[in-house]
This record gives structure tokens, sequence and C-alpha cells, in this order.
């Protein structure tokens, strides 16, 4: 059985924020802590990046590229690809839910 | 951003983290720890990280390449310390005539050559007998691949926790009461103290290696009968030693205690430090398995097993230090001697066949 972002445990939040910023293109793993810094305004810690990035390769939704100078970037694969598009589905769907009942108030 | 004090302690940190888990990531890590401004919250999440890492080994996979590294460093410096134990039994036969001559007998020289076949037992002793626990430490990783993990942990923790608490309680009752000497008795109890902790590790040890004979019986292994007499032979020098360490404890004895204490300090340092050698690189196209090593490697572990027993004979003798035992003490080295021609030409094969594997896959 496919497994799903929620899968994930406490990664799943990280791994989203991830592929969301590999979705841009193949990025580093600093290059990763500023984006997601900059789009989401959270600050992921290292040990944190780097234990989602390992689920996440398990997964094999994303994948490395070749090191260069000690940095190894990663992109996004095919099936990361999916699994980010199903979850931002469901948040997008808790949004409008939300929004919509909020709005009932 | 210009690397600070604390960043060199956060990279230092990451040799915490598994060994497959640094061989994929520490550079790239280390990198990006060296660009972000130092804090706390960085070091609890590396230690959360560092816990994590453990628990969830499956997710890095280790690559032979790192068993034949960690075979060859071990088999070389059973190869050199071999070398050294032959040269200085070769110094102490040509002399021994006067040993046994009392009207002869240089009492300063002899200290001194005895010392040096010592130190050279010593060595000899501690290089195969870690460099053993490198290759066993390796076995176990390699076989001991899928779950149940939460039981080993449970397992392990428990069984050393227990026999920790027991060896406990028995230091405690063989304490001298009513000792005047303050020193001497804060020494016995840092013996004390010592020889718990090893106990501790030697139980953690013992935790893996059943682990390992569980999966070996459970066929998680290609090789179940090489396997299994791999693991006998090597679950009998921590046995031994645990064993050795509860008789002394028992006995009061506290000298054989202190020695085997330092002992095995010496080994679970030198384990580590070869650990730490074994990560320069080699090519990655290198592939070997175990059952094409499996002939030297039980050659090494048997000898090792071997080279326990006379030493801590030696180590007796030493302590005791009379005239009549001095013969039965050159025959002992003389055993030595031949264990290490064994180390010899076992490190001989090893490497001829690990350069005879290079030669193919390159």
């Amino acid at each position: 059985m496919r497994k799903k972002l929620a899968d994930l445990g406490r990664f799943s939040d990280p791994s989203l924020l991830i592929l969301s910023s590999l979705a841009s293109g193949p990025k580093h793993g600093y290059a990763m802590l500023q984006d997601i810094e900059e789009f989401s305004g959270m600050h992921l810690e290292v040990g944190t990046l780097y234990g989602a990035l390992a689920r996440l390769e398990g997964q094999q939704w994303i994948e490395p590229l070749e090191p260069l100078n000690r940095r190894r970037p990663y992109r996004l694969t095919a099936l990361g690809l999916t699994a980010l598009q199903e979850q931002l589905a469901t948040i997008q769907q808790i949004v409008t839910t939300g929004l919509s009942r909020l709005a009932g108030i | 951003m210009k690397p600070t004090f604390a960043h060199a302690c956060f990279v230092r940190l990451l040799y915490l983290y598994p060994q497959t888990w640094r061989e994929r990531y520490a550079e790239e890590v280390a990198a990006v720890l060296e660009e972000r401004p130092a804090s706390f919250r960085t070091l609890f999440d590396l230690f959360l990280s560092i816990v994590d890492a453990y628990f969830h080994r499956d997710l890095f996979t280790e690559r032979n390449v790192l068993l034949v590294q960690r075979l060859r460093s071990s088999q070389i410096m059973i190869y050199w310390c071999a070398i050294l134990f032959s040269c200085l039994l070769l110094l102490y036969t040509s002399e021994s005539v006067m040993f046994w001559d009392p009207g002869l007998t240089n009492q300063h020289n002899y200290h001194l050559i005895l010392l040096f076949v010592d130190f050279g037992s010593l060595v000899l002793l501690l290089t195969t007998f870690l460099g053993s626990l490198v290759f066993i430490a390796g076995f176990f990783k390699h076989t001991v691949t899928s779950p149940p993990r939460t039981s080993f942990f449970i397992w392990s923790l428990t069984s050393a926790m227990s026999v920790t608490a027991l060896s406990y309680a028995l230091s405690q009752a063989a304490v001298p009461v009513g000792s005047s000497y303050t020193l001497a008795k804060l020494l016995t109890q840092l013996s004390y103290l010592g020889s718990l902790l090893t106990l501790f590790g030697n139980e953690v040890c013992l935790a893996l290696v059943f682990v390992g004979l569980q999966q070996i019986l459970k066929k998680k292994t290609e090789n179940r009968l090489p396997s299994l007499v791999v693991w006998g032979v090597g679950v009998c020098v921590p046995l031994m030693l645990i064993v050795i360490n509860y008789r002394t404890t028992v006995n009061l004895s506290t000298a054989p205690l202190q020695n085997s204490t330092l002992l095995i300090s010496l080994i679970v340092f030198g384990s580590l430090f070869l650990k730490s050698q074994s990560k320069r690189k080699t090519a990655p196209s290198v592939r070997l398995t175990y059952s094409q090593f499996l002939p030297l490697v039980l050659m090494t572990l048997f000898m090792n097993t071997l080279l326990l027993i006379p030493f801590l004979q030696t180590v007796e003798l030493h302590i005791h230090n009379s005239h009549l035992v001095l013969l039965r003490y050159s025959v002992l080295n003389g055993i030595l001697l031949f264990m290490a021609f064994l180390a010899l030409l076992a490190s001989l094969f090893l490497w001829r066949g690990f350069r005879a594997q290079q030669g193919v896959t390159q």
C-alpha cells in the first residue's frame, strides 16, 4: 500500500515543507532551510531536516544528486510530486471547508 | 558564515550518529551546521535526531565496503603487532639462559625484558582481540538487518540494568568492613565502578550477540552454518570476560579485577579507535562477502580465544612473581609466539585475498 505524507508521523509536516520547497527545483540542505523559512516563516532545524530527508528518500519521493563541495542537492521524483499534490489537495479542502464555516459564524 | 567553537562542537556531535548514517549524511549536515548560527535549539534537535537515527537504522543501508575497511584495518594491526611481539620475544629468548642461573641473573635487565614481553603480549592480545571485536560488530550489524528491534532494545537494556544492579550489590558486599584507609577504600570503590561499567558494556555486547543468534536461526543470513560457527567462537570472548569479572568480584580479589577492567577498557577504546580509522574511503566497486573470508576470520577468532587464556595466566603469574613459575612463564610466552605466528599467517592470507578481490573488481 502506498504511503501518504501523514504516515511519516512527526516528520510529516517537515516533509511537506521540503517537498514544497523542492517543487521549485533541486536544492541542497541549506538552500531548503532558507527557502522554507522564506515561504512559510517556519524555522526547521538541521536534525529534523535530515530525519525527514532520509524518510523521503526511503519513500523515493526525492532523490539525491551528485554533491557539489560537500553540498548534496535533492530533487523531487514523480512519486514525490504525486504525494505532494495529494497532500496539498487535502489541505486545500480543509482550508476551503474551514473558511466557509468561519464565514457562516 | 565563519565557523565558531560551538559549530566545531556541533560537528563533533555527528560522530554520535550510527556509522551508516554518518557515511551518508555527515558531510552535508556538517556543511549546513557551519552556515547557521549555533543555538541550544539546534543542539537539542541534534540529540533527538541521533536517538531517531539509532531507532530507524533501516533507513540507512551499510555498504559492503565498510566491512572490508573494518577487516582490513584490524588485520593490518594484527600483522604489525605480531611482528612487534615476535621481536620482543626473540630478545627475551636470547637472554633466557641467564634467567635460569641465579648466579648470573641481572635482576634489573630481567625485569626490563619481562616488562617488554608483558607489553608485547598485551599489545598482541589487545590488537587481535579488538580486531575481532570490530569484525564481530560488523558481522552482527550485517546479520541483524530487520525487526524486531524494539524487543532487542528492551532485552539488552533490561539485561544490562539487572546485571549492573546485581554486580553492584556483590561489590558492596565485597568492600572490606571497618577499613581505616580512606584512599584504599576509594580505590576499591573505583575499581568496582570500573568493573561495573565493564560488565554493563559486556552485557550489551552479549545482548547483541544473542540477537545475532536469533537472526541466524531465523535464516536471515545467507550462510547459516558458517554464521553459527563464527557466532559460537565469537561469543566465547565476551562470555569469558564476564565470568572472570564475576569471579574476581566474588573472590574479593581487586588486583585481577583492576587488570581486567583496564584490559577491557583498552579494548573498548581501541575498538572505537579502529572503527574511526575504518572511515577511510575505498573504491565503491569493491564487492566482498563474508563467506570469502570465512576460513581466515575463523582462524583469527579461534586464535583470539586461545590467546586470552595464556595472557590471563601470564598476568596472574606476574602478580605472584615467584621463581618457581618463571619456567612456566617462558612456556606460556612460547605459546604466545606460536599464536603470533598464526596471526601473521592469517593476516597475510587475508591481505592477499583482499588484494586479489580488489584486482578482480576494479
